[in-house]
């Protein structure tokens, strides 16, 4: 696939399941520190075609400079900028375009269930699921009217809460465009064959890839290891 | 149709196209028609549909020209297929008497296949049929026989019979240009001008060459006329070249960029130009630039050891790399092709693939499935390198004895995957 190097905003993500007792909160990052990693990784690519970062940590919507740093992502060099994102801003005033324009090229949505009631339940915000699915159409809308290639991934984080709902999100997440789902287990939970198998069958009728670590579709494969992050 | 003198011909030549392309075999065909003096007056249409339209729409538009036409003419190519012989069953239940006529490298290579499982098509055309149809179309004013034509197979009563082998068309000067004065040219990109028959190379999946390496040429003042009549059409921003190879040569490519330069100086650009990479340098590049080529096209189709012998291709990794990054200095984005399904691949090899385009971080990649189609190498070796694949149209591959048919579908999704977070990016 292609590597990302997460640039750690700080924070905790919104779409983080809110059951986990690791959901602490940490300060935003100091600007300057943002860029500093941006430009370290920058220089040091070396991870195939880039470079290209990913903001990672709290919503990046909810950061007051992330148009600031979006540019000096897009100055420094980078190919590919991408932002993690609950998706609930993306449809809100112009944000998709907005990001668009600046040099966003890729959205990572995150899930944690196919159905509204246990998404939001799950990360205590009603209404997130049907603002991330608003928003992942507007920011491919606003994709296509202005003629430029992006591409929509999505992120499942799995922990013990959410288990029953893995196969769900990865469905919602490639109905809404999705090409690549990352299932990430949290705190080195261990997914349930049967979640991994299911989640596999329904991401590829679906037309999205899955990916995670330890989840391949093809026999061990080291490429398929390298998942996001690891060019950090 | 029966036996008769007929005084006037009304015909239509129908194109069922990709979006965004048009039919330039139908634009050849209708010149070679409309010129050939030994046809009464002809009443020509070439009606251009794309392949998002219902088969029924379309039938409902050709039988609701003006005038019925007397014959009607199929352009088919795998991805139309399906569609065509669905219009054609439409139009032969309400108008039994139309005379149908079917063309293209899906049924040239098949035609008494063809004949007996479509039973709508009248006769099938087998390879160009720049003269055929219009020697087609005089049997039928005569009430002649039509399977007596070389290169055509046509129903005779009950059964098909096929005329005598048509050779292939040695000076293409006398195929009068699809572009004459008066014709609609697009101008957004899907006009395409062909400078010569054939191909140099001879891989197993493809039949652009027919079995054959021999190149046969239009002359240049054929091309340089070809290309004006194209490029100074008014608000023409963009066309291509059909050429398997635009770079065949070193003086061809030159004397390609010295005919196309004057036109990019003023704007006019060539997509997706086919190439052979391998003989790409920065010379060669800027060549391309100074002809207005904005983005080419090329392998490698595979990587794997295997796969290239049996599909009779080579691959030199440094050399394609080279080429790759000798159109990147030049500001050429190139399309990377990879063919998933080839013999002898392994998932690894297809996986292997992926890995070498993206370390050539090109522009663009493109993976597809292996479609099987007829009169190919690996059509006519199919039992025999055990390729299973679908015998419909397009001939999509279902497995092979190193892939089967679930990693195949697996490998689609990661290859489209693949090449949609690749092609995002801030450069093109």
């Amino acid at each position: 696939m292609i590597a990302f190097a997460h640039i750690d905003i700080g924070g905790v993500s919104s779409a983080a399941c809110s059951r986990c007792p690791t959901r602490t909160s940490t300060p935003s990052r100091e600007v300057e520190s943002i860029l500093r990693d941006i430009k370290m990784n920058v220089e040091s690519w070396s991870s195939g075609p880039g470079p290209n970062i990913s903001f990672v940590g709290a919503e990046p919507f909810a950061h007051p400079h992330l148009p600031h740093l979006i540019s000096a992502a897009a100055e420094s060099g980078c190919e590919r900028i991408r932002l993690r994102t609950d998706g609930g801003a993306l449809g809100l005033s112009g944000n998709a375009s907005g990001a668009l324009h600046a040099g966003v090229r890729h959205i990572e949505l995150q899930m944690l269930a196919g159905d509204a009631q246990t998404h939001d339940g799950l990360t205590g915000r009603p209404g997130l699921h049907l603002a991330a699915t608003g928003g992942a159409a507007e920011f491919l809308r606003a994709a296509r009217e202005s003629g430029l290639d992006v591409a929509l991934s999505g992120r499942v984080p799995a922990c013990r809460h959410n288990t029953a709902s893995i196969i769900g999100a990865v469905l919602t997440l490639a109905r809404a465009g999705a090409v690549t789902i990352l299932v990430d287990p949290v705190d080195g939970y261990e997914l349930p064959h049967e979640v991994v198998s299911g989640a596999l069958r329904a991401a590829t009728v679906s037309g999205a890839a899955l990916h995670g670590p330890g989840i391949s579709p093809f026999p061990a494969d080291p490429w398929f290891v390298l998942a996001d992050g690891a060019a950090s | 149709m029966t036996a008769r003198t007929k005084q006037r011909l009304v015909v239509a030549l129908v194109g069922v196209s990709s979006p965004g392309y048009s039919s330039l075999a139908n634009a050849y065909l209708s010149q070679c028609v409309k010129r050939d003096p030994r046809l009464p007056e002809i009443w020509m249409s070439t009606p251009e549909f794309d392949t998002a339209t219902d088969p029924w729409w379309i039938a409902y538009q050709l039988l609701d020209l003006d005038v019925v036409p007397d014959v009607i003419g199929f352009s088919v190519v795998c991805w139309n297929a399906r569609i065509v012989y669905e219009v054609i069953r439409i139009i032969k239940a309400v108008h039994p008497s139309i005379y149908i006529v079917a063309g293209g490298p899906e049924v040239g290579p098949l035609a008494v296949k063809t004949l007996a499982a479509q039973p709508g098509i009248d006769a099938v055309v087998r390879g160009e049929g720049e003269f055929a149809l219009p020697e087609l179309l005089l049997s039928i004013v005569r009430g002649g026989d039509p399977s007596s034509v070389a290169g055509v197979s046509a129903r005779v009563g009950d059964g098909v019979e096929s005329g005598p082998k048509r050779t292939l068309i040695e000076d293409l000067d006398s195929v009068p240009s699809p572009y004459p004065a008066g014709v609609d040219i697009p101008t957004d990109g899907s006009a395409f001008i062909e400078t010569y028959r054939g191909c140099p190379h001879s891989c197993g999946y493809c039949y652009e060459g027919k079995g054959s390496t021999r190149i046969r040429s239009f002359s240049w003042e054929r091309i340089a006329a070809d290309i004006e009549r194209v490029a100074s059409v008014p608000g023409m921003r963009s066309f291509s070249f059909i050429d398997p190879v635009f770079n065949l040569t070193v003086d061809r490519l030159t004397h390609l960029s010295d005919l196309l330069a004057p036109w990019a100086a003023r704007g006019i650009r060539l997509h997706t130009v086919e190439v052979d990479i391998e003989r790409v340098d920065d010379a060669a590049a800027q060549l391309l630039v100074r002809a207005g080529v904005v983005s080419v096209e090329t392998g490698p189709q595979s990587v794997g050891s295997l796969a290239l012998i049996e599909c009779r291709r080579t691959f030199n990794p440094s050399r394609f790399l080279a080429g790759v990054a000798a159109c990147r200095r030049a500001g050429i984005s190139v399309e990377c092709d990879l063919i998933v399904g080839l013999p002898g691949d392994t998932v690894e090899d297809v996986l292997d693939g992926v890995r070498f385009v993206l370390s050539a971080d090109p522009g663009r990649m493109q993976l597809s499935t292996l479609h099987v189609l007829p009169g190919t190498d690996l059509w006519h070796r199919s039992e025999e390198l055990g390729l299973v694949f679908d015998h419909a149209a397009p001939h999509e591959l279902i497995s092979t004895p190193t892939i089967d048919f679930a990693d195949l579908r697996r490998l689609e999704v990661l290859g489209n995957a693949t090449a949609s977070l690749y092609r995002a990016r801030l450069t093109p």
